[in-house]
């Protein structure tokens, strides 16, 4: 865990560089700004790999958050590549996510015998996945909002469809993370719905209110207006409802974590 | 009279009682949120003792934690008439305009979305069923050599063999010398019938009705204090099982045809 944790700090610094070139160097220094970027990308993937490598088969228990910032590093990489609209957004975002992760780590918990199935890594990467769609089409929506009170007039179509675009990919994520985490339910306890662990109340409020986004989105029963405040605020719920049960109390990083060099000298993620 | 049957009938099928019901559940689900954390032991013997009984024990017992799953049961059930009703309007509005559609994929795949609010009611009446004739034991040990009766059946188990595989290696440190892999052979008779099944943790057998899903075992650890073999198994009759997963496959196709046929769209209007 040492390897993973060290790799989840060194990408929440560099998130936090680009931010900080973002905001600062605006339209300039787009090839420093991909640098970091991609190094802290980099480095999220390896924490990530980490966590995998360090209980596979089995799935890492609670580590949603620090796969998160990288789930939407990839799925917007483009739009952050290329500058494009909200790309400080989507920076501001990934960078805020990581450094939540950091600083409110979640109780550790071992990886368990019954998750050693499909249906669990499913269900986990999927919600994850899911989570940085709504999570992106909220950041689009937020961008949307805000070019409009810039140019004081409607913006273009294509921009208020691009949240919603968002939102229909995370809705058949999430749907097909809640059916995995059915079938995984009942292959190990024998129903399909396990009621010790709150959250599961909150999957479910995610899905039915993004069943609404997209019976209002689809059936045009609101205006495009509406719909943009809607995604925005679906996204808040994700991060109120799905994003903070997963984290822990405030806690400062174990210096130790910061000793890089003994990532080299131990060679602690050689396999025996 | 029947222009009250088919204002009630419109009624239940208006797109704003949707979205009202759909609303409502997601502000339900919140507050379950809210009651269910930290009061999970209220909630978990709802899979073993099933609805009814759950509800003169716990449910009547603890009414201010409770009576939020009472008010999902109102919703769900709205929630299913609604779509029941919407559906069936739309699917006769689809069927008698069939000569406007000049292709048939084209044609079949505008059903996507009616299978999936149909799949939706097929899940919703298996949780239901489920909930109201399952038979649950949760907990029957069976120790090697030992013949056991399964209540309300004629059936009798006995543990044949066990092979339990401890863990040895640097990876997965927390798991050195602790059971990793574990696979029990059971011998079951029915009248004159005589059946070997294999089960493992997430892999249970279905037999005469019945699943047989691995919940416990020991030994779990290789050293230590010698401790007597045994495996749990949860043991269930669930009709509504059925009914979900096949709700469950029903949605999946018609998710799936949704999306092809919103990449068909997608490419003629790149065509075009």
């Amino acid at each position: 865990m040492f390897f993973s944790q060290n790799m989840f700090y060194l990408a929440a610094f560099f998130y936090f560089l680009t931010w900080v070139v973002c905001i600062s160097l605006r339209d300039r220094g787009t090839l420093l700004f991909r640098c970091l970027f991609s190094i802290g990308l980099f480095a999220n993937f390896l924490s990530a790999g980490g966590r995998y490598y360090f209980s596979w088969p089995m799935m890492p228990m609670f580590q949603g958050p620090f796969f998160l910032p990288l789930f939407i590093g990839i799925l917007s990489l483009k739009a952050i590549w290329q500058k494009q609209a909200g790309c400080g957004l989507l920076v501001s975002v990934v960078c805020f996510l990581s450094l939540t992760a950091a600083f409110f780590p979640n109780d550790f918990y071992l990886p368990f015998l019954k998750s050693r199935t499909i249906f669990s890594h499913l269900f986990f990467l999927l919600g994850v996945t899911g989570k940085a769609c709504f999570l992106i089409a909220g950041i689009h929506a937020i961008d949307h909002i805000r070019q409009q009170n810039r140019l004081k007039k409607q913006v273009i179509w294509g921009d208020r469809g691009r949240a919603a675009r968002w939102i229909v990919w995370g809705f058949v994520f999430w749907t097909l993370s809640m059916f995995s985490g059915e079938t995984w339910s009942y292959l190990s306890w024998g129903s399909p719905v396990v009621w010790n662990d709150a959250t599961v109340t909150m999957a479910m409020a995610t899905w039915f209110y993004y069943g609404c986004f997209l019976h209002l989105y689809l059936l045009k029963t609101w205006g495009a207006e509406k719909r943009v405040y809607a995604a925005l605020f679906g996204a808040v719920l994700v991060l109120i409802f799905n994003c903070c049960p997963e984290l822990g109390e405030f806690q400062m990083p174990d210096p130790e974590y910061f000793q890089f060099w003994k990532l080299f000298a131990g060679k602690p993620w050689i396999i025996s | 009279m029947d222009n009250i049957v088919k204002k009630t009938w419109n009624a239940l099928g208006s797109i704003h009682l949707t979205i009202v019901v759909l609303l409502l559940l997601v502000i339900d689900l919140a507050g379950g949120y809210m009651r269910l954390k930290g009061n999970e032991t209220i909630f978990t013997p709802l899979n073993d003792l099933g609805l009814i009984k759950w509800i003169n024990t716990y449910g009547t017992t603890y009414p201010s934690h409770t009576a939020w799953l009472f008010a999902l049961f109102i919703l769900l059930f709205l929630l299913a008439v609604n779509t029941f009703v919407c559906t069936t309007n739309r699917v006769f509005v689809l069927i008698k305009n069939q000569r406007h559609c000049s292709n048939r994929l084209r044609f079949i795949l505008k059903f996507s979305v009616h299978i999936m609010h149909y799949a939706l009611i097929v899940i919703l009446i298996g949780y239901l069923v489920s909930y109201l004739y399952a038979r649950t034991y949760p907990n029957t040990i069976i120790t090697p050599g030992q013949i056991v009766h399964i209540p309300n059946s004629d059936i009798q188990m006995q543990l044949e063999s066990y092979d339990i595989q401890y863990y040895q290696g640097k990876r997965l440190q927390f798991l050195n010398n602790q059971a990793f892999k574990i696979q029990a052979v059971l011998l079951l008779t029915a009248g004159q019938k005589n059946v070997q099944k294999t089960i493992a943790i997430n892999a249970p057998f279905l037999f005469q009705g019945l699943s047989f899903h691995l919940k416990d075992f020991a030994p779990k650890y290789k050293a230590g204090m010698k401790r007597q073999s045994y495996i749990s198994l949860i043991i269930k009759k669930d009709p509504g099982m059925k009914f979900y997963f096949a709700g469950t496959l029903l949605f999946l196709t018609g998710l799936f045809m949704y999306l092809y046929q919103w990449s068909l769209l997608h490419t003629k209007k790149e065509k075009i």
